[in-house]
């Protein structure tokens, strides 16, 4: 009779942890849908003379008479803000301030600057080149493709601004590579251009604003902004650059790496 | 197509043969045994005996508790299987030497689990508790792991002894010998012991060889002295050496492990009350761990994407110190034990990384040094009592711990990002509480129901609270600690039911855990930090969770055919999930928002396995063949939040035969995966820079040896 009653007892106890546990078991995922935001997407374009750049063709000629074609760019940009209309400063790529573009990943021409941009009426955008002192720092990047940018510790650390190269063709009509490279220059003692007589670092670094219309920001819309790359500028206004002048290879030759840095500021327009 | 049915059909027979004990009702269970210590009665318990593992071709400890139902491991190489039990795992488990003798690991990607540390010749017992109830060594939040090395009472009785182990592992090309020598009178006993073990790589069941060889050493000396019959002291010293151990998963090899143990203990009986026991023992441990890329191609050439060389190496030291004073006694139908422990445990650590690159026909070199531990130190103090109380069928045991958790680092990294702090060291006391109820009650002479409450608290470990941007995880992104984080608890319940009506032991435990406070890594910003570790797509930082939910069951049977005969099942589930976690959405390889996930799955929870194993003794040829197979089914119950993959199903058979021509020697041969089937576990981790899975090793024939006398 005793035993009858503990195996009842033993029935009613396990049916029940049983009936409990496996109650947790039917549990299933539910996703809540996303919220909409206003979202605002940059897409990249990168043109010579207002054309779509076309790559390692020897079809274009610069302001100091090059003819050059370009073989890929590369490039960062930080820092971005966008200037609303009511005078508000907005500083929307909270979650990822540096983008980085590559003509030869065409994923990284389209930059998620963020999800929740104030609605409105902006009067335009800004953004460094490149990195700011601070931000430019040595291993920030270990990975490709970004991590291919690192700009020797030597030279100054970091990583490059902009690789820009290509091919250009010299006073004798020979076609040879250059590098347009940007980062941080070099101070070199008696003009020495030896890694040993290095005696200081500046940061070429340059807030673009890009020229080009007013844009507004939509509510619960995804907000697109094409962003151009005018490929010629880099060689004229204000400083006409001649690579005849500096070679193919300039990260050592700060002279040209400022003519860069100025060129560089009206290179940008936005649609 | 014979393969894809081997598997079903071995699910289907292990069920079916365990259907069949249970109809049967006549069970004998060797997984959850009931130990005779008072406070650890009725736990959800597995032993496993030095016998068990002296003759099987094992690596590291790890391999070992894979064997065990509902225990797994995550593997990154061919040695360092880092446990998982019930789908609790790192510091979620207390794992521990004899009265509690710590190791802090130095590699921050795990390479070196505690376990690591200590060579399988050495164990005389491992016990798994699975769940917050052994709390007299230390907190013990979810689960414990005791590895017993202490010689044991017999040392005092054996004179001169020696034992030696060898070992071939054809797949590895690999061998091993460990020899120890002892000599001991009634009063005394020295034993003194070493091994080396030179394993190469393993090739899986497609013939593929996975980079995974290592080199270990060992060494380590035992005395014990008794003073009459009621003392007992002893001293001991371990050392473990392991070079060039290779882990394809991980994005370095280990390039020198250096482990001492130093530990003393004084145990004494009162002569006229033997219920009185006070037990002492200290220790110190250090391990000093060195890994590098040297042996990756990015070290020395150039690997497109890339266009540079890219050189790590990181070398870490840590420390371990602690004691105990325990004391047990008895009072009418009330048994009580006492006692208190301090650990201390500093953690220092570097990484250096070279940058290697030719631009414009020059060759430029840049390096950076990176702290992965600055002089971090853990304090933890405890103090814990416990009672046993029996009536009739009816026993009750109680344990109440209380822990102070001290933590400080002399890191100087700030991380601060729009008002918000992300990284600052400050030092932080914690107060834990953990108590654990277990009780008991007989339906009849030969079953018992029993059921144990416990809350488990514990707080961050050294990773979880200090490290700086290495990747630790499954899910190759960068860790950051978080000194901030709040302790974790658990509250676990288990009901089990242990049967041995006869020839059959039975035994089934069920168990529900909810863990709140849950310590796992949430995303950061890129703004915020950025990864330092080649691979690694982002920087992930410890945080708590508000909730996490496991729950699952162990079942074990043995089944005695004949004097000569067993039988052995043993299967084992978790189902583990989140009942709210965000995730990231991505678009175009970047974060394009959040989303709230409902009822999400705990990422690395074992897949739900069977085992089933067959004896049978052949007295007058001295030989014993043992066949078991082993049956995964496959996990799809997986975690959307971290993108986790699942795993397909996998069943394999090993075989072996022992042979005994006389009591001094054994022989053990036979091969693992006899059917040279090619699969990976759920657990184990990516190869380096691929998403494929490391591979277990294929067919395995082996061979051991084992003299002693």
């Amino acid at each position: 009779m005793k035993q009858q009653i503990n195996i009842a007892l033993l029935k009613r106890i396990v049916f029940f942890v049983l009936a409990v546990f496996m109650s947790g078991l039917t549990s299933c995922t539910e996703k809540k849908p996303a919220e909409t935001t206003n979202k605002l997407k940059i897409k990249f374009n990168h043109r010579v003379d207002n054309n779509s750049l076309i790559f390692n063709q020897m079809i274009y000629t610069n302001a100091a008479g090059n003819n050059y074609e370009v073989t890929e760019v590369m490039y960062f940009i930080s820092d971005l803000k966008l200037h609303h209309s009511d005078g508000r400063t907005i500083q929307p790529a909270q979650w990822n301030d540096i983008h980085y573009i590559d003509t030869n990943i065409p994923t990284t021409f389209d930059w998620i600057v963020g999800n929740d941009i104030p609605t409105g009426l902006y009067d335009s955008l800004t953004f460094t080149f490149g990195f700011t002192q601070a931000r430019n720092q040595s291993f920030m990047f270990v990975n490709p493709p970004e991590v291919n940018m690192a700009w020797p510790e030597v030279l100054g650390g970091g990583f490059h601004y902009l690789m820009l190269n290509g091919w250009w063709k010299d006073l004798q009509e020979v076609r040879r590579p250059f590098n347009f490279h940007l980062g941080i220059g070099q101070i070199y003692a008696n003009n020495s251009g030896q890694v040993s007589d290095i005696t200081g670092f500046i940061h070429n670094n340059f807030t673009v604003r890009p020229s080009g219309e007013r844009f507004s920001i939509e509510e619960n819309k995804d907000n697109l902004i094409n962003l151009i790359m005018h490929i010629e500028s880099w060689f004229e206004t204000p400083v006409i650059y001649d690579h005849n002048t500096f070679g193919g290879a300039i990260m050592q030759k700060q002279e040209a790496m400022h003519i860069a840095a100025l060129n560089g500021r009206d290179a940008f327009s936005i649609e | 197509m014979v393969k894809e049915l081997l598997l079903p059909l071995g699910l289907i027979l292990i069920s079916l043969i365990s259907i069949a004990q249970t109809t049967d009702s006549v069970f004998r269970l060797p997984v959850f045994e009931v130990i005779e210590s008072p406070l650890q009665k009725n736990l959800p318990l597995s032993r496993i005996n030095a016998s068990q593992i002296e003759l099987i071709p094992i690596n590291d400890l790890g391999e070992i508790l894979r064997r065990e139902s509902n225990v797994s491991g995550i593997r990154k190489g061919g040695y360092a299987i880092d446990p998982i039990v019930r789908g609790y795992r790192y510091s979620q488990i207390n794992v521990f030497l004899d009265d509690g003798i710590h190791i802090e690991g130095g590699c921050p990607n795990r390479m070196d689990p505690v376990m690591s540390h200590v060579e399988p010749e050495l164990i005389q017992q491992i016990e798994i508790v699975k769940g917050p109830y052994l709390l007299r060594y230390g907190p013990s939040p979810s689960a414990s792991i005791r590895i017993k090395t202490r010689p044991g009472e017999k040392a005092f009785k054996k004179g001169f002894g020696v034992k030696s182990i060898t070992g071939y592992d054809a797949n590895r090309n690999g061998i091993k010998q460990h020899l120890s020598i002892s000599q001991s009178n009634e009063r005394s006993f020295i034993r003194v012991s070493g091994g080396i073990k030179n394993y190469g790589n393993y090739t899986d069941g497609k013939e593929r060889e996975w980079k995974s060889s290592y080199q270990k050493k060992d060494i380590s000396a035992d005395i014990g002295f008794k003073a009459g019959k009621s003392a007992l002291t002893g001293f001991s010293y371990k050392g473990s050496f392991g070079r060039d151990v290779l882990f394809p998963a991980l994005p370095m090899d280990e390039i020198e492990d250096n482990t001492h143990i130093f530990s003393g203990y004084y145990d004494y009986s009162n002569p006229k009350k033997p219920d009185q026991i006070l037990s002492l023992s200290a220790y110190h441990t250090r391990v000093f761990h060195l890994m590098d890329n040297s042996f990756r191609p990015q070290y020395n050439q150039i690997v497109p994407p890339n266009t540079g060389l890219m050189q790590a190496v990181a070398s870490v030291n840590t420390s371990t110190s602690g004691g105990r004073i325990a004391f047990t006694h008895a009072c009418d139908k009330f048994k009580y034990s006492h006692g208190a422990d301090y650990r201390i445990t500093k953690k220092d650590g570097t990484r250096n990384m070279l940058m290697i690159m030719e631009m414009d026909g020059q060759l430029y070199t840049s390096g950076k040094a990176f702290n992965l531990w600055k002089e971090s130190v853990i304090n933890n103090s405890g103090v814990f009592s416990g009672v046993e109380w029996g009536h009739k069928q009816f026993e009750v045991s109680s344990v109440l711990r209380l822990d102070l958790n001290q933590a400080s680092s002399n890191d100087t990294l700030l991380i601060l990002r729009n008002e918000n702090t992300w990284f600052e060291s400050k030092p932080v006391d914690q107060f834990l509480i953990s108590v654990a109820v277990n009780s008991s009650y007989k339906l009849s002479e030969k079953t018992t129901i029993s059921i144990g409450i416990a809350r488990g608290q514990r707080s961050g470990d050294m990773q979880e609270r200090y490290i700086k941007f290495l990747a630790t995880g499954y899910d190759r992104y960068d860790y950051l600690g978080n000194p901030d984080l709040k302790p974790e608890t658990n509250f676990q319940t288990d009901l089990m039911l242990t049967s041995n009506p006869g020839r059959l032991n039975f035994s089934v435990n069920l168990f529900r855990s909810q863990i709140s406070n849950y310590i796992t890594g949430t995303l950061v910003p890129p703004a915020v930090a950025r990864p330092v570790s080649q691979g690694a797509p982002g920087v992930k930082q410890f945080n708590n969770i508000d909730k996490a939910v496991l729950m699952g069951f162990e079942a074990s049977a043995d089944f005695t055919l004949s004097t000569q005969s067993g039988l052995s099942f043993s299967a084992g589930y978790t189902y583990a999930y989140f009942p709210e976690i965000e995730r990231i959405t991505f678009e175009n390889n970047q974060i394009s928002g959040t989303e709230m996930i409902k009822n999400d799955p705990i990422p690395e929870i074992p897949a739900f396995e069977a085992m089933l194993s067959l004896s049978h003794q052949f007295v007058r040829l001295k030989i014993k063949p043992v066949l078991s197979l082993r049956a995964v089914a496959d996990q799809n119950h997986v975690s959307l939040a971290a993108y986790e993959e699942s795993t397909p199903a996998y069943l394999i058979s090993d075989f072996f035969v022992t042979y005994t021509p006389i009591k001094q020697i054994s022989i053990a041969a036979g091969a693992n995966n006899i059917f040279n089937n090619a699969y990976y576990d759920h657990l184990n981790r990516r190869v380096l820079g691929s998403t494929e899975k490391l591979y277990e090793p294929g067919r395995t024939l082996f061979i051991n040896l084992k003299i002693e006398f």
